[in-house]
């Protein structure tokens, strides 16, 4: 590769991680307080070169502002890069340790982050409700992926180990091989599964498989030796900066200190390692609607003759609606403070509550008049 | 009993880790209606989703959120009086702002509870100073 090469993969690497909005619990991403000027000038540029780019007004998961941005920062690394060709001080042997170091140390922060998501059932939670309460072929690839993998802790066990492991390998000058060969797999797995599924990461997993590559592409000779030509392999020596060493050591501790944290402070600050464990709000669940319910449906505002089966409380404040015809219908809730009760965010403000004594009901006012339905609470 | 109950409606909701589609899903069951600035969870990540809380007069306040939505909520079981600032600060993300508070109420006078966030930064940074030290003075080979 040439230095030419490299100079333009290092910037783009580091332009697309500084300007990403990841989200971050330890301290806030940079690129939440400059996104919109990336956006702003792709907008402008759209414009002059009369391109209809969809913009939103922000970088998130696959949107088209994401897909211009990352064309943005490819066009725009050649040309941040020329002047860095003919820095003196970027010695090859320093801008071959930068390229392995960023490419890495880049990959096994987000290998960590969602490799400790999954080992603390984070990422694959355990599917709601008003989901396992859904027909099988109703349900879209994405959630039914994200659901049935939400299943199985063990599964989101093994493969967040995968992860972290991976990301742990590429920290080491004596296991990045290993690190960035595991993790190639790791990411082609997910990157697949993102396009097959169409879940909303797959800008971001390809750059990570591209970053796999990167590093895969600088051990090229040995693995080619080793894997295909069957000769005997002789490991070309990472380049070393010259650099106090003591200051080598704590910048390297520092980094992977922080990678640590970032990636498991959430777990620790919540006290939640593993989440299907992890308590539900109140009335959280699914109950089967018995007998009276059009006045319900009347209160909700829901089409006249609409049958109730079924409600739902969901675990981020809304309460669902199951119809006879396995339609769905959510409104999101506030808990009401002090009371057995919600009140839904819609134009009526409807109160419910959940009474327990006789049996389980559901009241709710209705032209002044209380009304119940019965309610049974089912398992799932 | 109360607090841990609090804790967990707060966290139950920033627990979730998934793409914005996903999260609406997950609620609504299809992708009708759904809208991108509604969720602030993304690249299958989660997010932070109170960013600041500020109080207004007779004990209400305006959470507001990450997504751009505000919430007026008026005798909310926190801000009655039972709870001093610092024990409310508890129960929200670190990264939460508090506006308004200073000097208003909230004087009760309790034993301080153990600062289970500020416990947290206080281990990292034991635990970074004593493994920097151990990495860093290691003789080279």
């Amino acid at each position: 590769m040439t230095r030419a090469l490299k100079i333009n993969v290092l910037v783009f690497v580091l332009l697309f991680t500084l300007t990403l909005p990841f989200p971050l619990h330890f301290i806030q991403h940079p690129a939440f307080s400059y996104e919109h000027i990336f956006i702003w000038l792709e907008q402008g540029i759209c414009s002059v070169i009369g391109f209809n780019c969809d913009f939103q007004g922000h970088l998130y998961s696959d949107s088209p502002d994401l897909l211009v941005h990352t064309f943005f920062l490819v066009l725009i690394s050649p040309l941040i890069s020329w002047p860095l060709l003919k820095i003196r001080w970027l010695s090859p042997e320093l801008l071959n340790k930068l390229y392995l170091l960023v490419c890495s140390y880049t990959l096994a922060f987000f290998l960590m982050k969602y490799g400790f998501d999954k080992v603390f059932k984070h990422q694959f939670y355990s599917p709601e409700p008003n989901i396992l309460h859904t027909p099988f072929g109703k349900l879209d690839k994405d959630i039914l992926y994200w659901s049935v993998m939400g299943k199985s802790y063990s599964y989101s066990l093994f493969s967040g180990l995968l992860e972290v492991l991976a990301g742990m390998l590429l920290f080491f000058r004596k296991t990045r091989k290993l690190g960035a060969l595991l993790s190639f797999g790791v990411m082609l797995h997910v990157l697949m599964i993102n396009f097959a599924y169409g879940i909303e990461v797959k800008i971001l997993s390809s750059f990570l498989l591209l970053l796999s590559l990167l590093i895969l592409l600088w051990y090229r000779r040995e693995l080619l030796a080793f894997f295909i030509r069957e000769n005997a392999v002789i490991c070309r020596p990472e380049p070393e900066i010259s650099l106090n060493f003591r200051l080598k050591r704590l910048i390297r501790f520092t980094l992977i200190f922080y990678i640590f944290f970032e990636s498991t402070f959430l777990a620790f600050s919540t006290a939640n390692f593993n989440d299907d464990n992890y308590p539900r709000p109140k009335f959280h669940g699914a109950y089967a609607v018995n007998g009276e319910h059009m006045l319900l449906a009347k209160e909700l505002g829901l089409k006249q003759g609409t049958e109730i089966k079924r409600i739902f409380i969901h675990r981020q404040a809304y309460f669902i609606v199951q119809t006879a015809e396995d339609r769905f219908i959510d409104f999101a809730f506030r808990y009401l403070p002090g009371k057995n009760g919600i009140q839904l965010r819609n134009p009526q403000k409807t109160e419910l509550y959940f009474q327990q004594n006789p049996g389980l009901k559901l009241e709710f006012q209705y032209h002044n008049n209380k009304q119940r339905v019965s309610l049974n609470k089912l398992a799932f | 009993m109360r607090t841990p109950l609090f804790v967990f409606l707060l966290f139950s909701g920033s627990l979730f880790s998934q793409t914005k589609l996903i999260a609406h899903k997950s609620h609504s069951g299809s992708d009708a209606s759904y809208s991108a600035d509604a969720y602030p969870d993304n690249f299958g990540e989660i997010a932070p989703r109170i960013k600041k809380i500020k109080l207004l007069k007779n004990n209400c306040i305006v959470e507001f959120l990450d997504w751009g939505q505000n919430d007026t909520v008026c005798d909310h079981p926190y801000f009655t009086g039972q709870y001093t600032l610092d024990e409310i600060k508890r129960f929200y993300p670190s990264s939460t702002e508090f506006i308004g508070f200073e000097g208003k109420f909230f004087n009760k006078v309790v034993a301080p509870p153990a600062e289970k966030k500020n416990s947290l930064y206080l281990l990292a940074l034991i635990l970074f100073l004593g493994g920097a030290s151990i990495f860093v003075f290691k003789p080279a080979k």
